[in-house]
């Protein structure tokens, strides 16, 4: 009875992870194809041998380290395990992959105007598209994500601080605004937006991406902060202020070291927003004086695509890599946001 | 909670006010101590300092010659990154080392400088939609390139320099241009651009491919002058694509570019469709003839010879495929020859070796007995209306049309060049894709120079995509451009 | 907890109670008000005057005339294809996707032990937190119709098939569907996961003892407390779709022809790729009225009560 009751347990996790495992492979494939043609692709060969060979190394160490798991009776078995398959597959990916691996295709890093260099190797006259430097991209998309998260983690954090607190004649009509504007179709905007900034003067600068970046994040991040301000208990603050400190003391002092998960949450999901940003970039910066990396991601893929996938990898690579760390960071505070009346 | 919290914290604002306030009196009162023992100390080489800085400023000013007042007049040149063009800026860089030396040796105190803003549209197309809209918003450049059919969409909304008196003012520059090429940049109005090159278009078409399919050496051979002559149609090249494939490997029988330009309304001119009524200027668009192009394209789909995603295939894979044998015709241009064709993908710069594989057609005609016909697209240097200077400006481009600098740009690139003289430079002879492209000269049009045309190419390739893809038929790819047309441009005539 | 008494103190000082009240308003509200009026509520009023201009490329007004409206309700041929779509792929995604695809997603990978389930919900978090060029920039060379596209790859290496498909024109709808479901169905994964892990364990373990299989186990006790947060995806993700296309600006451009243009990317056409701003302006107040009016039903359907708790200390 109870073996059965074991293997029906069995076949059910196995089933599960097939089912995840087969609907998760168009996800996983294109990233590890991505990272792989980065540093092993040469000029002018879309090479997915080595996407292959690599996924035949590191298919069954996973395979292995869940075996392993699985039927490791103690902690000891259990590390004894990992490690031999980590060393096996090591090896085996040094062996197998290692010659093929190699730094090349980071020349945009270095090169500016790498797509002459690229196109060159195949003998054509010059890159079509002179790029910047991609350092000035970078710097530009840094900017603009991290002003816009400054930025709207204060405006936020006080708007949101004050309409949880603070009772006054058009709060609950400020909250229902509030709501509507938190689920309005910002994109919808972007006609009169254009206009706009072209009236007031701000078309083509990074100020008035900003701008409309942050404006556009608001209401959300109002919302999530406003969520985490109502968590914390009325108790700190009535010490502080019965103690003698002001409202707004209190609040920096008392209050705001309290949603610290908030204002993390917030600043990630915020940074990450701008650090992708296209639309906005694509449709308010006219004279490309200014290049974004999602601007310079895509001009890369335009130009230099058919010539060198290596190169376009790489760069996807650099572009992604600083999303990825802050979503890891995050991951944790992506569990814990209220999202109006439901708690996580 | 409450021991937590003392209310001493609670107070600060005032203590810290006033502790800032000590801190920065006892800066002061540090800086002024400071201040006494430094004077001591360096008054005498404040004043050793003070006498050599007069007589070195005596003896400059003595010993230099008095200089010319230099005036410096800025320039900024737009110009569409473009791997087929890449001296067209160049040019006019070089041209202002020339300019300048030619303003010393008049004793006149202007500089010209000059800088280069590349944008990195695609196509001429979205590059002149991309500058009429910095031109909208206040931040025009000084001068720019320009394909030829949009100057006068710059000319309307008045941000073109009229140039018909500085052409007259210096002939040295400009009177041996071609005649027919400021056919391509007048506007109703005037003149308002300054060719730069001209080029003709073709079909390229691969004669290995031909051999293999069974089809003798006389009739490739004679293919060209049989297209002039009239005996070759367009449906006739279908044919001749479904035949190649049917029997070869190769992959598609026509390519075309696979984005809004000049080449297909050449297909569209074989059918009679000049776009333009030549009585008022205004655009004219026919419904059966529009219905006859568009059904040209239909009929190459169905039979497999254009291929379904034409519009969606990158550049560099249709080249790819038909310089690597894999498709019969290319409808493109001469000036690929020195692009791309001769160096990444090897073919035969000599010109007997280039002609046993390789070789063009001009545009068949629609029926037997037409005329056949050929494209260029002349690019176009122009002056942005509201320049500082704009005979300066002028002065430079012109000096950017000397004829070794247009033959640099000539030969590199394989395009036309546009005075008479280049003709004589060797290097020019020696070029013969350039030989061999004039004489399609002859036969050649142009685009419309509508200022509405631009956006008229741009509904005529929207269609052509519907089309190839199966969602339009060739009569409703006619409605459609009609409708779209009448819709959204002004003064359209319809028949 | 002990009973919390209000509190309400009148403090004395230079400002006095009201004075300090409006600078507290100012300061904490002033920011988010100025930039709320600046960027939601001037540009729909802006939206609602320039549809009734004749504004183009050129950025100047001529003359203010109806003719916009007069389009889009005779003149345009494309419309009704561009509205019958957006509602396909937005029910479509929301459909296959968001909702029920992000509950399987819930499901299974809560099933599995913590670290496993936290693995594959990162992996569907992976596109949604990728930037949109990238994330594009992948599919595109998945779907790329010549031998070196990875899906090609596999259908012809693995499954034997003639000819490489070319997906962004023979199924270009379909395409878009599947490449904004792993976005979408991220959203609904992560709230999904959160109210399940919020069901209380006993609930599973008294079904379990009652004989419950796991089927009865999700269909009595997991989906009636997921009610709320289906619903919520449910109106949330109409509207993001509604309105959303900068996927699909990226992966097809709306094409082919007008294949996958969507309302919104419609919109975007019109104004800045043909330059008719008046006429885009026209067509997105239609899509800024269905928005607010999505966004009002909205209401309804949250914990007003929680969101609108009194405050509990009048303290300037």
């Amino acid at each position: 009875m109870a073996a059965r009751a074991r293997a029906l347990r069995r076949t059910k996790a196995v089933t599960l992870y097939a089912f995840l495992i087969s609907v998760s492979l168009p996800i996983i494939l294109p990233y590890f194809w991505l990272v792989t043609i980065a540093f092993s692709a040469k000029t002018g060969v879309a090479d997915t041998l080595v996407l292959w060979r690599s996924m035949g190394v590191f298919a069954p160490a996973v395979i292995a380290f869940w075996l392993a798991a699985m039927l490791a009776q103690n902690r000891r078995q259990l590390w004894l395990g990992l490690t031999a398959i980590a060393l096996i597959a090591a090896i085996a990916f040094a062996l197998l992959v290692g010659p093929d691996l190699h730094l090349r295709n980071f020349i945009f890093l270095v090169e500016p105007d790498f797509a002459s260099v690229v196109r060159s190797r195949v003998g054509e006259v010059r890159g079509a598209i002179q790029f910047p430097s991609v350092w000035r991209a970078f710097g530009n998309s840094l900017l603009i994500a991290g002003s816009q998260t400054v930025i709207v983690l204060t405006v936020a954090s006080l708007a949101a601080y004050y309409l949880s607190r603070f009772q006054f004649p058009a709060r609950v009509a400020m909250l229902r605004s509030l709501l509507v504007l938190h689920a309005f179709p910002v994109l919808t905007l972007i006609v009169p937006m254009f206009l706009m900034l072209y009236w007031i003067g701000l078309l083509d600068t990074l100020f008035g991406v900003i701008l409309v970046l942050v404006a556009f994040e608001l209401p959300f991040a109002i919302f999530i902060m406003k969520g985490f301000f109502d968590a914390v208990p009325w108790d700190i603050e009535m010490s502080a202020l019965t103690d003698g400190a002001s409202r707004r003391q209190a609040f920096l002092r008392v209050v705001l070291p309290q949603v610290r998960n908030g204002l993390l949450a917030v600043a990630v999901f915020t940074f990450i927003r701008g650090w992708e940003e296209y639309i906005f970039v694509f449709t308010f910066l006219i004279r490309n004086t200014n290049w974004t990396m999602s601007l310079y991601m895509y001009y890369v893929r335009d130009d230099v695509m058919g010539v060198d996938y290596g190169v376009v990898s790489a760069v996807g690579v650099f572009y992604l890599v600083p999303s990825l760390i802050l979503y890891l960071a995050a991951q944790r505070y992506l569990m814990q946001m209220s999202i109006g009346g439901v708690k996580g | 909670m409450d021991g937590l919290i003392s209310g001493r914290k609670f107070n600060p604002l005032r203590g810290r006010i006033r502790a800032i306030v000590s801190g920065i009196d006892d800066m002061v009162l540090k800086l002024s101590e400071m201040r006494e023992t430094v004077m001591g100390h360096w008054k005498g080489a404040t004043v050793t300092l003070l006498i050599a800085a007069l007589a070195g400023a005596s003896w400059a000013t003595l010993a230099s010659r008095p200089a010319p007042a230099q005036n410096i007049v800025k320039f900024e040149l737009w110009s569409r990154q473009d791997p087929s063009g890449p001296l067209r800026p160049a040019n006019v860089v070089k041209a202002a080392d020339r300019l300048n030396k030619q303003l010393e040796a008049e004793g006149s105190g202007k500089r010209v400088e000059v800088a280069v803003h590349e944008s990195p549209a695609p196509g001429f197309d979205d590059d002149a939609l991309q500058l009429l809209k910095v031109f909208g918003i206040g931040q025009a450049p000084d001068m720019f390139i320009a394909a030829h059919e949009w100057i006068c969409a710059f000319q309307q909304e008045g941000l073109a320099l009229k140039l018909d008196d500085y052409i007259a003012k210096y002939p040295q520059y400009f009177a041996t241009i071609f005649p027919s090429l400021w056919q391509s940049v007048k506007c109703p109005e005037g003149t308002y651009g300054i060719p730069q090159d001209a080029e003709a278009r073709m079909f390229f078409y691969n004669k290995k491919l031909l051999r293999e399919a069974a089809y003798d050496n006389a009739f490739i051979d004679a293919m060209p002058a049989r297209t002039l002559s009239g005996e070759l149609t367009m449906d006739d090249v279908i044919d001749i694509g479904k035949r190649v494939i049917s029997k070869t490997k190769a992959q598609y029988g026509i390519l075309h570019r696979p984005n809004k330009g000049p080449d297909y309304i050449m297909a569209f001119q074989s059918y009679g469709n000049n776009f333009v009524d030549p009585g008022t200027g205004k655009l004219l668009l026919e419904r059966d003839k529009l219905t006859a192009a568009f059904g040209w394209f239909e009929r190459g789909v169905k039979e497999g010879v254009i291929p379904a995603n034409n519009t969606a295939m990158e550049f560099d894979a249709l080249r790819k495929a038909f310089y690597t044998g894999n498709a019969v015709f290319w409808m493109y241009g001469i000036w690929d020859l020195g692009t791309y064709a001769f160096p990444t993908y090897g073919l035969p710069k000599d010109e007997a070796a280039f002609f046993a594989d390789w070789g063009w057609i001009a545009a068949p005609p629609a029926k037997k007995g037409g005329q056949a016909g050929s494209l260029t697209h002349p690019i176009t240097y122009a002056v942005a209306a509201r320049v500082s200077d704009p005979e300066l400006a002028v002065r430079l481009l012109g000096r950017a049309s000397d004829a070794d600098l247009n033959t640099d740009h000539a030969v590199m690139t394989t395009h036309l060049g546009i005075k008479s003289e280049q003709l004589e430079d060797p290097r020019y002879a020696n070029a013969w894709p350039l030989a061999r492209a004039t004489e399609l000269l002859k036969i050649t049009k142009f685009l419309p120079n509508n200022a509405q045309f631009g956006d008229l190419n741009a509904i005529i390739y929207t269609a052509l995509q519907g089309v190839e893809t199966g969602r339009l038929s060739g009569q409703q790819a006619a409605d459609f451009v009609i409708d779209e047309a009448t819709s959204s441009l002004k003064d359209i005539i319809v028949k | 907890m002990a009973a919390v008494t209000d509190l309400v103190v009148e403090r004395g000082g230079r400002a006095g109670s009201a004075g300090r009240r409006r600078t507290n308003f100012v300061l904490f509200l002033g920011p988010a008000i100025a930039l709320t009026f600046l960027f939601f509520v001037i540009p729909v009023l802006i939206d609602i005057a320039v549809s009734f201009t004749d504004l183009d490329r050129t950025l100047r007004i001529t003359k203010f005339t109806a003719e916009q409206y007069q389009k889009v309700f005779e003149g345009d041929r494309r419309l009704p294809q561009v509205v019958g779509l957006t509602f396909v792929y937005a029910f479509g995604t929301l459909a296959v996707f968001n909702v029920t695809f992000g509950l399987v997603l819930a499901l299974t990978t809560t099933s599995l032990n913590k670290i496993s389930g936290g693995f594959f919900r990162g992996v569907w978090l992976l596109p949604r937190m990728s930037p949109s060029v990238l994330y594009i920039l992948l599919w595109l060379w998945v779907i790329n119709p010549s031998d070196v596209g990875l899906l090609n790859q596999f259908l012809t290496q693995v499954l034997g098939l003639a000819k490489p498909l070319d997906l962004l024109t023979g199924a270009p709808v379909a395409l878009i569907i599947i490449a904004n479901g792993f976005i979408g169905a991220s959203l609904g994964m992560i709230i999904f996961t959160a109210a399940i892990r919020g069901i209380p364990e006993h609930l599973f373990y008294a079904a379990a003892v009652d004989g419950a299989g796991t089927l009865a186990k999700i269909r009595f006790i997991t989906l009636p407390a997921l009610r709320w947060p289906i619903s919520f995806v449910t109106i949330y993700q109409t509207l993001s779709l509604l309105v959303s296309f900068e996927y699909i600006l990226l992966l097809t451009k709306g094409g082919p022809f007008y294949d996958t243009t969507v309302y919104a990317l419609y919109v975007y056409r019109r104004a800045f790729a043909s330059g008719q701003y008046g006429y885009g302006a026209a067509l997105a107040l239609f899509l800024i009225v269905i928005g607010v009016a999505v966004a009002l039903l909205g209401w309804r359907f949250f914990d007003l009560n929680r969101l609108l708790q009194r405050p509990r200390i009048e303290v300037h």
